[in-house]
């Protein structure tokens, strides 16, 4: 009868005594790749001179039209959107800039969200997984503190470029397209993960594939978005310059800036 | 030369003779028992009259009444708070500490109050229920054991929920060293887990956390008088261990969030020491002290994570 009677307290014992194992966190892709890209961008390393400004001018507007990179920002801060979203909700760390308060239980934690994509109907149809695929972000909190890296995969993930829900938010030069996503994309956070798209401050590097009016390519490309406004990378001048959209092109290099107008197809030094 | 006895005289000595003699044999009897066992002394004299020619002779038995019974010695109230003493059957205690009702006398069970008011600034409720088990109560030595149950359902905003489960289970040993002097050990695991991953910071008190820890203490009782002791008290978290976490949610119809972690206390070994006082009369108790270290919540065991000014107090109603 003890037996009978002990070998539940001995159960119960175990399963709360047992549970996760300690967890072990993940290492964010390319770590040190994508600090420099970030650097570069406050440092672009370009040479540029009315000799080759035309010719950076309209490599940036291939670009645009070719990968329609102006249209992710969107899809990208929703993603980050939810992340806040969520990791509020568990009294996580949103600011990768915030230390943690000394002498108190820390966290530490692996935030995977699964996102399917809502594919190319606008509004957007019922979830479709099979159809429009998804997208999986990971964000790994270290003692407290937010990584300011996560990454993403994209499975077959249809999206429209910008998405209808973007708000314009960030001024687009190219239409709305349909796009298919096959990669991986590394967020470096350059502020809170944010409340809303408005907010949003972050890098971003994608390398896969894009499908797009099914044509597909290879892409390898990356951009910032700060203060609502899009900036890229385009290689000019035995180094990168930084594309800046808005009412014109901004273009920086590492000894000079010019302003060029969308549709006079000129640039002046700024 | 003897003189005749007058008939009347002889039968009234004669009867008063017989009575006494009554009395003190019906006490002997009714008493032998008692006197057997206490040696009361006994007394007999005997006195020799002569009156009118007639000799009569009384032989008296007197025996001392036995010594009233010392009154018996009022118990000595016991300490039953951390320590393995109890509160004894069929007896309810009402403290801000605890609530403890005995079952038996070796078993008592209760709750604590302070976990429940922790509300005010934990942000969450914590039920809880203890049992109390005395194993050992021989001469100077006594041993008990105490499993406590504490449960916390954590926020769930956007369909994230989580629930910690905190059970610490503590062994007392009291040794009574002297007879003013006791000295309380106690031992105490706490295993805490988390299911699902909701705002564990709600779960917090001013940064700590619960964790799965061992934690020992001591307490000296030097008994002044009957009622009134002095203590002191040491506590010392020896092990600690993160608690792991996982779980999952859906935050809307196209996104699901999944969770896994743990929290790593933020301070691993906490300590206390406590100097006070113990009154305890037999309706009330009150214990007060104050101390410097962590301030562990007690019953919770949950240590707060910078070193401070330590409060003890501890009042009940003994029913």
């Amino acid at each position: 009868v003890k037996r009978r009677a002990a070998a539940p307290l001995v159960v119960a014992a175990l399963a709360i005594g047992c549970g996760p194992e300690t967890i072990t966190l993940p290492e964010p892709p390319m770590a040190a790749e994508t600090a420099q890209l970030v650097a570069l961008y406050d440092m672009p390393t370009a040479v540029l001179d009315t000799a080759n400004i035309d010719q950076v001018r309209a490599d940036a507007k291939a670009r645009l039209d070719e990968l329609h990179i102006d249209g992710f920002p969107g899809v990208i801060s929703d993603l980050l959107a939810r992340l806040r979203t969520r990791m509020d909700a568990g009294g996580l760390p949103s600011d990768p800039t915030a230390e943690p308060k000394a002498h108190r239980a820390q966290m530490t934690a692996v935030a995977n969200l699964h996102r399917v994509c809502v594919g190319w109907d606008d509004p957007a149809g019922p979830v479709d997984e099979a159809t429009n695929g998804a997208l999986d972000l990971t964000a790994i909190v270290d003692t407290g503190k937010l990584n300011p890296e996560a990454w993403s995969t994209a499975s077959a993930c249809r999206v429209r470029l910008p998405p209808a829900d973007a708000g314009g938010v960030i001024q687009t030069l190219t239409p709305v397209v349909n796009a298919t996503l096959d990669g991986t994309l590394i967020v470096y956070l350059l502020a809170p993960l944010p409340a809303t798209a408005a907010d949003a401050q972050f890098f971003v590097s994608f390398n896969g594939s894009i499908t797009i009016d099914g044509q597909t390519k290879s892409a390898s490309f990356d951009f910032e978005v700060v203060n609502a406004s899009l900036r890229f990378r385009v290689p000019a001048g035995g180094g990168d310059a930084i594309v800046t959209v808005g009412a014109t092109l901004g273009i920086q290099g590492a000894n000079a800036g010019f302003s060029c107008g969308l549709t006079t197809l000129t640039c002046q030094s700024s | 030369v003897s003189r005749r006895a007058d008939p009347n005289l002889i039968n009234m000595t004669s009867r008063t003779a017989l009575a006494v003699a009554l009395a003190a044999a019906a006490v002997v009897a009714g008493a032998s028992p008692a006197l057997a066992q206490t040696g009361v002394e006994t007394t007999t004299s005997s006195t020799t009259t002569t009156e009118g020619g007639t000799t009569t002779t009384v032989e008296t038995t007197v025996q001392g009444l036995p010594p009233a019974p010392a009154p018996a010695e009022e118990e000595i109230p016991k300490l039953d708070e951390r320590t393995a003493y109890m509160v004894g059957r069929n007896t309810l205690k009402l403290g801000i500490l605890a609530f403890e009702y005995g079952i038996l006398k070796q078993l008592s069970i209760g709750s604590d109050p302070p976990a429940w008011a922790a509300r005010a600034v934990m942000k969450v409720w914590i039920p809880n229920v203890h049992l109390k088990y005395q194993i050992l109560d021989r001469g100077p030595i006594a041993l008990a054991v105490l499993g406590a149950v504490y449960y916390a359902r954590l926020d769930s905003r956007n369909d994230v929920s989580g629930h910690l489960i905190d059970v610490p289970l503590s062994l007392f040993a009291t040794a009574k060293v002297h007879s003013r002097v006791y000295l309380h050990g106690e031992g105490t695991y706490i295993f805490a887990r988390v299911s699902g991953t909701g705002n564990l910071t709600e779960a917090q008190f001013n940064g700590g956390a619960p964790v799965r820890a061992g934690q020992v203490g001591l307490m000296a009782q030097f008994r002044l008088t009957r009622i009134f002791s002095l203590t002191a008290t040491g506590r010392y978290q020896v092990y600690v261990a993160d608690i792991p976490f996982e779980g999952s949610g859906q935050l809307d119809p196209y996104t699901t969030a999944t969770m896994s972690g743990q929290l790593t206390p933020g301070v691993r070994h906490p300590w206390e020491v406590i100097g006070g006082v113990a009154v305890l009369w037999k309706h009330f108790h009150l214990i007060a002290g104050a101390g410097y270290g962590y301030y562990f919540i007690p019953g919770l065991n949950v240590p707060n994570t910078t070193k401070t000014f330590v409060p003890d107090l501890s009042l009940s109603v003994v029913l």
